[in-house]
This record gives structure tokens, C-alpha cells and sequence, in this order.
């Protein structure tokens, strides 16, 4: 019901209004839920491979994010049909950027990490280990560097950063494991051990992406080349961005680390699940401000941005309502 | 093969420390003498100068600095299998951790000359250390090379810290052993006792000691990962071609930990024939360490697919005249020799086959360390060698004291690597014992925070000394005796036994609130140093407002984080575990630091016979009256 409305509305700022913003926010939406349905499988998967049997119990919850799948394709089809708005027309990359390649590509890859992804569920939940394992993690990494580079780094075709597409799918990763948190302990399904174990591994995770985020911010910003230094200037320097970029550092970044310090927060269950739910809006905000000072885009938040978020979250907590039927939870 | 039992485990792993026999002296000469030999070139060079060498416009940086940055990788294995592996609570870590972390003390040692090394003249290596000097003239905390003092520096005292913390419990199985056999005046017996610090293995001890491992375990991770990442951006902040790209820091972080892997496994594997340490280090271990690197193999081989992509992607003229000049030029051979050592070779650890194979296994390290070493080298003087502009590209060739220096510090570290294992165990032999009790990672009981003061009991007390031979039973046991108001009581055990540290030390470690004031003031001491020794001058140094340039000061801070949080964590655990007392108390019987677990209850004489009918039912080995 709220998908539709969601949808409707978008469509209605599509055709009138602001269209720049409205693809704006689709992709915005598109780039923070596919990474993060799909990394939800990749989770157990990592854990298999490490043979971590704490999370065993926990899988039937990661599964999920796999039924966003047709969601996302579908969103990247109708973004498609935008693409005028985000991609550049001439860029000088020639054709590794021509939009037919890019959406050909891209669509291929989404194609592959959701194929891979099914065959590991489907055989997990037959309870067949297998090296499926393996391949969905590297299929995952390499599938999000490709979109990371494609449909982020590329909006502006003169920049570039090497990292940039491992730091897109590790972001993906930690926007996966906060969902994956929430969707553990709501219905009551975490012990206190797997709720330590996860808010543990939410700080590793909330580490290693300020690690990734540092490790492009410092050489750019010591060399101050001009065709790197472009992307960070709005958001070091300009306002609004900065403040931004502040908020970002004090939830997503740091926030894990000093929130969830203590062995008492990261058993509880309420305290984790609030703890998680902020570094989920965190990251969406990070998405968004990944995105839109490179479009030139304001930071307002009107119907075109919310209808679309909606749609999406809808659209989402229908697949987990699908799939926690389905695993009988 | 079956369990081994604790005795075993004991025996193994202190086996090597019997004298050695003449060929192990003669590996030794041989290798004292390459170490010479290198020191004397060294000598020779710094009295003739670096001219000596190849190095020559444009390539300043050449083997010395390729050799500092290897020999640091090859550091962040140990402290990956000590530290990231014991917080992941993976078992099989045990068994190698005590050589991983020898290993890395002896690598970032050897790392830290290089640059000396490399100073030429050596004796100014102070100027670049952060002390208030007579003209104020202070370090520029922007600049990488002094990242690399704070990083480096820290690596050092905190890696030597934690393998020496480690040592503790072992040293004193080591100190009971040879106090036995060779009395308590033997050298090695001295040093053994100045190691273990009084340790004696009680539950005070352990409940403390066990906190402050943790906290070792995660202040030293972040540190890897950073300390590695400040080497890379030696060159990262640089812009030369080749160098100048954000994946360097993850890109040589993996690169470490798959040179250091290698390394362990090329080590342990003569190692464990040597010195018949089968039981202990089993082909299961090796298979671990394999299955890791097929994971740092593939983030390698990323990094190596797309630093050519991106090169072609931004546009850039000389990035991707590098990229080319890389693959085709003089060096192509290093290059096309390490994709193949470093990323396809291992790929060979995919089948099961090989990574249990011991032959492969050591084929496979010495091969991928020889190609992280050429992986530096191309990285390093290839992109000096292959700069801006035509004119200025030259061949590197070496010179007789750049290899003899290189060979000299190889030799070196295997020398250092060889007495460790002669003289102090080379398994963290209570580790081991507990992950054969099967209560290694045991889940942390809850613990009841009581307002009643915990036993403290003194070293000269008098009471009732009983010694089990097996760690189940002592909870029953103690929670009897508490209940029939015999409360004060210590346990000793070989290893940690959390549930008996729960109920004798309920209250939590305060270790945690050392480490975390320490972490704070070094960090907020970081930049204080950063920033104030920036505002001394005010120079404007390279477009950058130094006093306001928080981005690289984040590195100093974060330095200045770990070395603090260590040193008040080792402060703290030594305070409350009340560690470093010479004489050990009467009722230490050297049994508890081998397979014995002892109940010691502090009573007055009327109350002996009544603990001794208590402890009856129990069952306990014997019943001493200290």
C-alpha cells in the first residue's frame, strides 16, 4: 500500500517539477538499497567461510535482502530511462562510459550477484556447505566496484579515485550488517552473545570504512591536484556540505566505536538496534552526499526525496515480510 | 592423531629449550657471520658515503627502502595471527602465535635500521625526532616520513610488549622447569624469573591478565592496519606515476599480510621438523594460513587489475605512459614474474590437496616472499625510474653493498629467529593447554558485581594447599567452601579458567579504565604535539595550514592513541594483577604452572581439619598445610 503510494508520488514529481532531483533521488535510493539487500546474503557467507558458527542461526534473517532482487533490477531499468539526468553525455573516457555500455554492463552484473546469490540461499537452506561461499564474496566485491565506478565515481568523469570502488561495496557491507542487526533482534531472534558478537563486528566494520574513506581523503587532499581535489572541496569546505560531512564522521565513522563501547551496549538489545538504526540513516546520508554536491543538487529534503525513500524502505520490509513467511521466523 | 594431554603439550613445547647440539651452533656461526659481514659494509659505506651504491638521480629510493618496507610486511602476519585471530576467537591460532609474534618483533627491529641504513649519515637520524630542541626546530607533522616515526616507532614498542606480555605464563612454565632441573642460581633460570614477573598463575593473576590481553588484541589491530597504511603513504602522498593512488594503503596492507603469511609458513615448517613440534603444530594449522592468503592472493590481484584501469580511466598522460613503461620496460621481467609469483602461484592453495601438502606448502611461501620483495622493488623504483619525462628515465643497477647490507639483515633475522626458539618457547604453551580442555573463547560468564571487598589474600599466608589434577570440580569445590564460610581462597591453573575467576573475582578488571584513559590522553596528546609544535614557528609549509592541517595530524593522534592505551593497559594489568614481585608466595607449589590446578585457602590453624573434611569429598591429589 505505502509502496504504491511511494511509487505514485515519485512518478508525479517525475513529470512535473524538478526532474534533475527526482532521478536524483532514485539513484540515491538505488545506490543505498542493492548493496546493502545483497550484502545481507554475503554475510553468511563470510561468516561460513571464516567458520564463524556464532552467526549460524542468524542466516534465515540475512536471507531477506534476497528478495529485493526484482526491486532492484526494476529500479535500475527505470533509471535507465533517466540516465540523461546523471550520466554525462560526452565524457572523455569515450566508450567505457557510452550509456548503452554502462547499462548493459552494469545490468549483467546486478544479473550475476543476484543469480550467485540465490544458488547460495537456496543451498544454504538445504544445508549444503559449499564453495559458493567463496565466489558470492568475490562476485560481490566485484560486481559493487564495477557499480561503485559506474554510476557514482562516473557522475562526474573527470574525477577518480582508485579505492573508490572497494570503498563503495564495504560501505555496502556495513549498511548490510545494520539491517541485518535490526532484523536479528526486533523479532527477538539474537541471543545476547550473537547481539555482542554483532555490535562487535558493526565497529570492525565502522572502522574499516573510515579506514577506506581516509585513505582516499589523504592523499587527495595532500596533493590537492586539481582533477582529484573536485570532489572534496564542496564537502570539506562548502557549506552546507561540511556540516554534512561532519555529521557523517560523528555517526557512521566514529559513532560505532564510542557508541558501542562498552559490553553492556552491545547487549542490549534496544540500545544496539537504536545504535544500528542511526548508522542506517547515517549511510543513506552518505549515499545521498555522494551523490548530490557532484549534481549540483541542494540539501533539501522535499516530497520528491521522501516519496521515493518510502517506496524503497516499503518495498523492502515487503521482501523481509516475504522471506521471514517463508523461513517460518 | 589424538588430543595430546597436558603433560605433553608441556614437554613438546619446552623440549627445545634442552642444550642445543653442535649443527644448531654451527647455523649459528654461519649466520653470525652474514649478519657481520653485512655490518661491516654498512660501516664501510657510511664512511665513504651512498655513493657506493646505484642510487643515483632520479631514483633515490632504492633496495634499503624496498627492504624497509618488506621487512615491516613481513611484521604484520604475527600481529595478525596474535591479534586479529584471537579476536576473532579462532582456534587455530594457538598454536603459532608465539613464533608469529617473534617473528614480527624481529622483523619491524630489522625494518627500523633501514632506514639508518638508508640516512647515510645515520648519527642525524634525531633531527627527525619530536624533543624541544635548543633553535625550536621541530618535525613537520605533515609530512609522511615522520608518520612513519610515530607508526613504526609505536609498532615496535607495542608488538614487543604484547609478545613479551604473552610470555608471562609461559616463561614461568619455563622458569619451574628449569629451576627443577638446574636450580634456582642457573642463568637461564634468572632469566626466566625476570620474565615471568612473579607469576604464579592464580586466578587474580589471569582474571587480570586476561583483560588486558583482550584489550592488547584490539589496540593491536587497528595498529597493523595503520602502521602499513603510513608506510604506503610514503608514497601515496608523493606524485610521482605509480604512486600517487588512494589504494595504496588497503593494496599493501593485504600485500603485508600475504609476504608475512608466507614468511610463517616458510618458517614454522623447518622449524617444526627441527625441533619435533608435530603434535603441537599440526598440517592443519598450514591449511589455516593457506586459506588466508587465497584471501589476501585476491585482494592482491584487485589491487593489480585496477591501478592499470584507473591509469587509463583518469586520462592521465603520465599515468598511463607509467602503466605502460611498467609492462614493457626494463623491469617488465620483475613485473610479469611478481603477478605470477604473488597472485597466480597461490591461487594454487585453492585445491585441498596443496595446501596440505608441507612441500608445497614451503615451495609456495618462499616463492611469494621472493615476489613481494620484487612487488616493493617495481613499485618503489620503477616508478622513480619511469618518471615525468624521457630524459629523466634511467636503469638501476646493484651494487656489491646494497646486496651484501640486504643478504647481511636476511641472515640477521633467522639468527634472531633461531635463539628465540632455543631459548624461550616457541608455543604459547597455555593457550594450547586450554584449547585442549576445550575451554578456549569459552563464553564470559555473567559476573556479579558484589559490594563485599575481594579476598585479598597476602603472600606469606598460612593455610591449606590441595592440588587437582583436572580443572572440573573446583567450582563445586569453591562454592562449597564459600558456603561454609571459608571465603578466602585462590586458584591456581596453567590456564585461564573463567568461570573460577568469576566467582573468586567477581568485580570487573579495572584494567579497562587504564587502558581507556591512556587511549584518550594519548590521542587528545597526539595532536596537542601535532598542532603545538606546528604553532611554534607557523611555518606555511607546502600549501597546507599547518596549525589547522587536522587531516594528517588524525595519524599522530591515533598513534599516540594506541602507544598510550598499551603502555597504561601493561601498567594497569601489572598493578592489579599485582605482578613483579620477586619471591613467590609459600603456597606455590611449579606443578601449577605444568598440569596441576591448586586450591590455596587462607585460614587460621582451627580451621584446617574442617576445609580438609570439605575438600575430602573432592577427591584432590594432595592436601598440603603451608
Amino acid at each position: 500500500m505505502i509502496l504504491l503510494l511511494g511509487v505514485a508520488g515519485w512518478c508525479y514529481c517525475v513529470f512535473s517539477g524538478d526532474t534533475a532531483r527526482t532521478w536524483r533521488a532514485l539513484l540515491v535510493n538505488f545506490i543505498f538499497f542493492t548493496p546493502l539487500a545483497s550484502g545481507m546474503i554475503v554475510w553468511p557467507a563470510i561468516a561460513i567461510i571464516s567458520q564463524g558458527n556464532w552467526a549460524r542461526s542468524l542466516e534465515r534473517t540475512a536471507f531477506a535482502g534476497l528478495y529485493f532482487a526484482p526491486v532492484s533490477i526494476a529500479a535500475f531499468i527505470v533509471l535507465w530511462f533517466g540516465h540523461s539526468h546523471w550520466l554525462s553525455p560526452d565524457p572523455p573516457q569515450g566508450f567505457w562510459l557510452n550509456s548503452k555500455f554502462v547499462f548493459i554492463r552494469d545490468l549483467a552484473a546486478l544479473g550475476v550477484i543476484w543469480v550467485l546469490g540465490t544458488a547460495f540461499v537456496n543451498r544454504a537452506r538445504k544445508g549444503t556447505p559449499s564453495t559458493l561461499a567463496g565466489w558470492l564474496c568475490f562476485a560481490y566485491a566485484v560486481v559493487f566496484t564495477l557499480i561503485g565506478f559506474d554510476i557514482v565515481m562516473a557522475l562526474d568523469p573527470h574525477w577518480f579515485s582508485t579505492l573508490f570502488g572497494g570503498y563503495f561495496f564495504v560501505s555496502g557491507m556495513f549498511a548490510a550488517l545494520a539491517c541485518w542487526t535490526v532484523l536479528s533482534i526486533l523479532p527477538g531472534i539474537a541471543s545476547a552473545e550473537q547481539r555482542h558478537d554483532l555490535g562487535k563486528l558493526t565497529v570492525a566494520v565502522s572502522l574499516l570504512t573510515a579506514y577506506l574513506m581516509f585513505s582516499q581523503l589523504l592523499p587527495i587532499w595532500y596533493e590537492a591536484l586539481p582533477k582529484e581535489v573536485r570532489f572534496i572541496i564542496p564537502r570539506l569546505t562548502e557549506y552546507p556540505w561540511r556540516y554534512v560531512s561532519i555529521f557523517l564522521v560523528l555517526t557512521i565513522y566514529l559513532g560505532p566505536l564510542v557508541l558501542l563501547l562498552t559490553r553492556w551496549s552491545k547487549r542490549s538489545p534496544a540500545f544496539l538496534t537504536a545504535v544500528s538504526l542511526l548508522m542506517l540513516v547515517g549511510l543513506w546520508v552518505e549515499r545521498w552526499w555522494e551523490v548530490t554536491p557532484t549534481l549540483g543538487g541542494q540539501l533539501t529534503f522535499g516530497l520528491t526525496e521522501i516519496s521515493i525513500t518510502v517506496a524503497f524502505i516499503a518495498s523492502f520490509m515487503l521482501s523481509g515480510i516475504i522471506s521471514f513467511g517463508r523461513e517460518k521466523l | 592423531m589424538s588430543k595430546p594431554t597436558l603433560n605433553e603439550i608441556h614437554e613438546d613445547a619446552l623440549a627445545p629449550l634442552k642444550p642445543a647440539r653442535p649443527m644448531y651452533y654451527a647455523i649459528l656461526a654461519i649466520l653470525a657471520c652474514g649478519f657481520g659481514w653485512g655490518i661491516l659494509v654498512w660501516i664501510y659505506q657510511t664512511r665513504v658515503g651512498l655513493g657506493i651504491t646505484g642510487l643515483h638521480i632520479p631514483v633515490g629510493w632504492a633496495p634499503y627502502i624496498t627492504n624497509f618496507v618488506f621487512w615491516i610486511g613481513i611484521g604484520h602476519a604475527g600481529t595478525l595471527i596474535s591479534a586479529i585471530l584471537f579476536l576473532n576467537r579462532s582456534r587455530w591460532r594457538t598454536a603459532i602465535s608465539r613464533s608469529a609474534e617473534a617473528m614480527t618483533v624481529f622483523a619491524v627491529m630489522i625494518a627500523a635500521l633501514f632506514p639508518l641504513v638508508h640516512l647515510g649519515r645515520l648519527w642525524v637520524f634525531y633531527y627527525i625526532i619530536p624533543y624541544p630542541s635548543e633553535r625550536q626546530l621541530w618535525p613537520n607533522f605533515v609530512s609522511p616520513l615522520v608518520w612513519d616515526i610515530c607508526a613504526v616507532g609505536t609498532y615496535l614498542t607495542v608488538s614487543v610488549i604484547f609478545w613479551l606480555v604473552g610470555l608471562i605464563p609461559d616463561a614461568a612454565a619455563s622458569r619451574d622447569l628449569y629451576a627443577g632441573q638446574a636450580g634456582q642460581k642457573h642463568p637461564r633460570t634468572l632469566l626466566y624469573r625476570i620474565m615471568s614477573i612473579g607469576w604464579t598463575g592464580s586466578s587474580r593473576q589471569w582474571h587480570h591478565y586476561g583483560r588486558a590481553y583482550l584489550f592488547f588484541a584490539a589496540l593491536a589491530t587497528p595498529l597493523v592496519i595503520s602502521v602499513h597504511s603510513v608506510v604506503s603513504w610514503d608514497f601515496a602522498m608523493a606524485n610521482m606515476p605509480g604512486w600517487h593512488t588512494t589504494i595504496f594503503a588497503p593494496y599493501f596492507v593485504a600485500g603485508a599480510i600475504h609476504s608475512g603469511l608466507a614468511m610463517v609458513i616458510a618458517l614454522l615448517i623447518p622449524m617444526r621438523r627441527i625441533f619435533n613440534l608435530h603434535r603441537i603444530i599440526t598440517i592443519d594449522h598450514f591449511e589455516a594460513m593457506a586459506k588466508t592468503m587465497i584471501v589476501t592472493t585476491l585482494i592482491v590481484g584487485y589491487a593489480y587489475l585496477l591501478e592499470p584501469f584507473i591509469a587509463w580511466y583518469s586520462g592521465d598522460v603520465f599515468e598511463k605512459q607509467f602503466a605502460w613503461l611498467r609492462a614493457t620496460g626494463w623491469f617488465a621481467v620483475f613485473y610479469w614474474s611478481l603477478t605470477l609469483l604473488n597472485v597466480l602461484v597461490p591461487l594454487v592453495f585453492v585445491f585441498k590437496a596443496a595446501r596440505r601438502n608441507i612441500k608445497t606448502l614451503l615451495i609456495v611461501g618462499v616463492l611469494v616472499n621472493i615476489g613481494m620483495w620484487l612487488e616493493r622493488w617495481v613499485i618503489i623504483t620503477g616508478s622513480l625510474s619511469y618518471d615525468f619525462m624521457p630524459h629523466n628515465w634511467t636503469v638501476y643497477i646493484f651494487r656489491w653493498p646494497e646486496i651484501s647490507i640486504t643478504f647481511g639483515f636476511f641472515c640477521l633475522f633467522f639468527f634472531l629467529f633461531l635463539l628465540f626458539s632455543k631459548f624461550l618457547p616457541t608455543v604459547a604453551i597455555s593457550d594450547v593447554k586450554e584449547l585442549s580442555a576445550g575451554l578456549l573463547y569459552s563464553p564470559e560468564p555473567e559476573t556479579f558485581i558484589t559490594k563485599k571487598q575481594e579476598a585479598k589474600i597476602g603472600r606469606k599466608e598460612s593455610g591449606l594447599l590441595a592440588v587437582f589434577t583436572s580443572p572440573d570440580g573446583l567450582v563445586e569445590v569453591i562454592r562449597k567452601l564459600k558456603d561454609n564460610g571459608l571465603t578466602r581462597i585462590e586458584a591456581f591453573s596453567p590456564f585461564r579458567l573463567d568461570e573460577v575467576n568469576a566467582l573468586l573475582h567477581p568485580r570487573k578488571s579495572p584494567v579497562r579504565l587504564w587502558t581507556l584513559t591512556g587511549a584518550v590522553s594519548g590521542c587528545i596528546g597526539g595532536f596537542w604535539l601535532a598542532i603545538g609544535s606546528a604553532h611554534v614557528n607557523d611555518l606555511f609549509v607546502g600549501g597546507k595550514f599547518s596549525p589547522a592541517a587536522y587531516i594528517p595530524y588524525c595519524i599522530v593522534g591515533f598513534e599516540g592513541l594506541i602507544l598510550f592505551g598499551a603502555i597504561s593497559n601493561l601498567l594497569g594489568m601489572l598493578y592489579n594483577a599485582r605482578l613483579g614481585q620477586i619471591r613467590l608466595p609459600a603456597a606455590y607449589d611449579a606443578r601449577f604452572t605444568k598440569d596441576r590446578f591448586g586450591l590455596f585457602i587462607a585460614c587460621a590453624s582451627e580451621q584446617i581439619p574442617k576445609a580438609k573434611e570439605l575438600l575430602a569429598s573432592f577427591k584432590p591429589e594432595e592436601i598440603n598445610v603451608v
